[in-house]
């Protein structure tokens, strides 16, 4: 297993399209935590700090892209043939890729998150927005970002082994996250499930920052990094059942 | 044994009982080069039964043949013959619907070091364009657990040296065989599959390949190579199986099958039912 994960550790560090995505990720955080804490009246009852760092979680989505470009670029480079013939048994394949990109997402969200709040805090204190906010809630957000990214890199893992193609995995992803889920909320009754049950809303509820709507209600960080991960699991155990079921024949 | 099939229409010759390659043993001369130290009872690959349909369609129906060591084998036959789906079921990436493909006497997926058994080349497009050559082959060191410094061994081997830190996506359809190659060899295996791995290479390269393959079984390894060249696998390969329409037509030496008279690519297009090579 081990061998595995060094491969998928090799992979990372070497693809370009990861660098790009993990960069691009940072620079949209940046300059929207920076725009939105020097700009907003944080009126309505949000928490400031909930409200701004709700923005880092567009690390998760990249992380959930990454993840599903992982098995996806295999079938598209038709790579995922060599990856079979060293490892016939396919499901420690998967595995490997799981562990690598779910500790890759863990620091990557750390690393966005923690970014997200060394530019809020100082611009927020410098117009004098009182935070409402203490250290260790402030620890627990940072956290909670890294483990939503984590597990928001290996929900995408097992996507893209479900679905395969990666144009097909990236579109479902992209529209599920911001147009099926956001329209969905506003269904009377069973929006409000949506809200907390969406993945949009266990990822907020998992970092402790703000919704969407802001009104939504959301679980606590433990809990909805639970569902979270119960979600993630269940596409894993599709995935990994349909890769060995599957031929794999070009 | 299996029985003639009906499709054959060349004359009678001596193929009157389908020769399984291994059942002859080495041939003298220079093609035959140095067996192995204890010859394996057990042919290298063998085939028996396979069948495979994709929906409607019959890929690979009743096939049966086998491979053995120290020879290079060509696998001939039209296009959609069943050539690469057998190729994938003996590699464990298809599931036959019936009969069997064996590596070494097991399934592929029961051989204790499958990379180390049986190195494969399907398709040379199989790598990710943002890789460089090297890359590409380290992460299959990486996986199959093979020192990385074989890599670049590999890579000066099949004359990518130069190229080995440019990205694959730039490389020449002959380079990525080339690579391809390279991949197939990183676990030393004593079996090689190779999928029509003269596509895209120069005449250069072609003898080059032509050597390797002959130094290759010299060692005592056996190679089973797909191939359309028909020139190029007549002065290659020991034993020539070929297959139409998903069936067995003809298993033999190539001495037996191309004799005096009659080219290989005269006897491969009245076994594949096209004796004057009309396009189908």
């Amino acid at each position: 297993m081990t061998r595995l994960i060094r491969a998928e550790a090799v992979k990372l560090r070497n693809t370009r399209t990861y660098r790009l995505l993990a960069l691009g990720a940072l620079a949209l955080i940046a300059a929207g935590v920076a725009a939105t804490s020097l700009t907003t009246s944080y009126a309505g009852g949000m928490n400031p700090v909930r409200g701004t760092l709700a923005l880092a979680g567009l690390a998760q989505t990249f992380a959930l892209i990454a993840g599903a470009l992982a098995v996806t670029a295999e079938f598209r480079h038709k790579t995922i043939t060599q990856a079979v013939l060293i490892t016939p048994r396919r499901t420690p394949l998967l595995a490997a890729k799981v562990a690598a990109f779910t500790a890759a997402g863990l620091a990557f969200g750390l690393l966005a998150t923690g970014a997200a709040a060394a530019i809020a805090l100082p611009v927020l204190a410098s117009r004098h927005v009182a935070s409402h906010i203490d250290g260790v809630h402030l620890a627990g957000i940072v956290a909670g970002g890294g483990v939503a990214t984590a597990l928001a890199a290996a929900l995408g893992v097992g996507a893209g082994a479900v679905i395969r193609n990666q144009a097909g995995t990236v579109v479902t992803v992209l529209g599920l996250l911001y147009v099926a889920e956001p329209l969905l909320g506003f269904i009377p009754h069973a929006g409000t499930a949506v809200q907390t049950y969406g993945l949009g809303g266990l990822a907020s509820g998992a970092t402790g920052t703000t919704g969407f709507p802001a009104s939504a209600h959301l679980l606590g960080q433990v809990p909805a990094a639970l569902v979270f991960a119960a979600y993630a699991l269940a596409f894993l155990v599709a995935g990994a059942a349909l890769l060995r079921r599957r031929d794999i024949a070009a | 044994m299996a029985t003639w099939p009906t499709r054959r229409r060349v004359p009678v010759r001596d193929l009157g009982v389908m020769i399984a390659p291994h059942e002859l043993g080495p041939r003298p001369g220079p093609r035959a080069g140095a067996a192995p130290n204890r010859p394996p009872v057990l042919p290298a690959i063998e085939v028996a039964g396979l069948s495979k349909r994709f929906g409607p369609a019959v890929a690979v129906h009743d096939l049966s043949f086998t491979v053995s060591y120290g020879r290079v084998t060509g696998f001939l036959g039209p296009n959609g013959a069943g050539k690469t789906t057998t190729l994938r079921a003996l590699l464990g990436l298809i599931r036959p619907d019936a009969g069997r493909a064996l590596i070494a006497g097991r399934r592929y997926a029961g051989l204790a070091s499958p990379f180390g058994t049986v190195g494969a080349l399907l398709d040379a497009g199989a790598v990710h364009p943002g890789h460089t050559g090297r890359d590409h082959l380290r992460v299959l060191a990486r996986a199959a657990v093979v020192p990385v410094g074989r890599a670049d061994d590999l890579l000066a081997k099949v004359g990518l040296a130069a190229a080995a830190r440019q990205r694959a996506g730039g490389y020449s359809l002959g380079m990525r065989q080339r690579l391809g190659l390279a991949a197939a060899l990183l676990g030393d295996p004593r079996i090689l599959v190779l999928d029509e791995p003269a596509n895209g290479l120069d005449p250069q390269g072609i003898r080059w390949l032509r050597d390797l393959l002959r130094s290759l079984a010299a060692e005592g390894r056996s190679i089973l190579v797909s191939s359309h060249i028909l020139a190029e696998v007549a002065q290659t390969v020991d034993d020539v199986v070929v297959i139409s329409g998903g069936r067995s037509v003809a298993q033999a030496p190539l001495e037996q099958l191309a004799g005096p008279g009659s080219s290989l690519e005269d006897v491969y297009l009245e076994l594949t039912g096209n004796p004057n090579g009309d396009p189908s």
